[in-house]
């Protein structure tokens, strides 16, 4: 193999020097840099005061990074949970005030006569009045006579039966 | 980050050739990789991310450097000559070497000195494995010829 050509393992290597003890202050060079960099970018994260004290800071993790990527999620839900029970409280409340409006409905009469001053005995013959009759109840004055002796007379009927059966009723 | 710096400035110095010059583009690809560490997708090599950005930066300084119509590179090599340590023979490796185009010297040097491997390459480049092949043995044989010419 010629020395002349690329495959010569001398030429691999690498023909650059750095300045003594160059790579020992790279690191602290960036450092400085990234923290007058994040200083540009933040001043708030840098008050003026502290600024000189802070060193390098220190990378952002991932359970960090993972709730920084998810807060503007968790805010919307929040938003949403937010809207949700407003509206529920709002159909709760117009619910309970339907529920009394119905009541005072059905009261109302009694509660204005009440306030009238009317007795509630009155009041209670009033609305008892407006119940609708039974309709079983028997119109006695239109029973025929004759029919009723008839009755009466019926072969094997006992007066002292008719009377127990009556009461036990 | 120590590990990473060394590659980084060796690989950024190898296409710049000034330290001076190796120096600034090595700073501004920290500091590029650590402001920017918020957006770096954990899933893929760190590595290959900081090249990334590491050649970004190069291509644009040599963009930059071209248009201000700084020092020819190949003058640069003589310019610097308390680090530069290599024989006659180096020295023609590195100017056939700057007489490729710069993204086949990136591809050139990074296989040539650091074998890396194609593969990362590719995602370091956002080329293809197979491109790059193609472009390393096309500019292994420039690199080939150029050499035997220079050394005449």
């Amino acid at each position: 193999m010629s020395e002349n050509t690329i495959h010569n393992p001398h030429l691999k290597e690498n023909p650059f020097e750095v300045p003594p003890g160059y790579f020992e202050q790279v690191e602290a060079r960036w450092a400085q840099k990234a923290v007058d960099a994040q200083k540009r970018l933040s001043p708030e994260v840098f008050p003026e005061e502290q600024q000189d004290s802070y060193s390098l800071p220190v990378a952002e993790s991932r359970l960090e990074r993972f709730i920084r990527l998810l807060k503007p999620q968790m805010q919307l839900a929040a938003a949403f949970v937010l809207l949700f029970g407003i509206g529920s409280l709002m159909l709760l409340i117009t619910n309970r005030y339907r529920g009394a409006e119905t009541q005072s409905q059905e009261f109302s009469l009694i509660g204005e006569l009440s306030d009238w001053g009317v007795d509630h005995h009155v009041i209670s013959e009033l609305v008892l009045n407006d119940l609708p009759q039974e309709e079983s109840t028997y119109e006695l004055k239109d029973l025929d006579l004759d029919e009723l002796i008839d009755y009466l007379n019926y072969p094997d009927f006992d007066l002292t039966d008719l009377e127990n059966n009556t009461n036990n009723e | 980050m120590q590990q990473y710096s060394q590659r980084l400035y060796w690989h950024i110095r190898k296409m710049v050739l000034l330290h001076d010059d190796a120096d600034d583009i090595l700073q501004n690809t920290l500091l590029k990789a650590w402001t920017g560490l918020s957006t770096f997708r954990w899933e893929s090599q760190i590595f290959t991310w900081l090249f990334r950005i590491a050649t970004n930066e190069v291509l644009t300084f040599l963009r930059k450097s071209k248009s201000l119509k700084q020092m020819p590179l190949e003058d640069r090599l003589d310019a610097d000559q308390s680090l530069f340590t290599g024989d006659q023979i180096q020295k023609a490796l590195q100017k056939a070497i700057l007489r490729l185009p710069p993204k086949q010297r990136l591809v050139f040097n990074m296989r040539y000195f650091d074998q890396v491997r194609y593969q990362d390459m590719s995602r370091i480049l956002g080329t293809s494995e197979g491109a790059l092949k193609a472009s390393y043995h096309h500019a292994a044989a420039k690199v080939e010829e150029t050499l035997k010419e220079l050394l005449l």
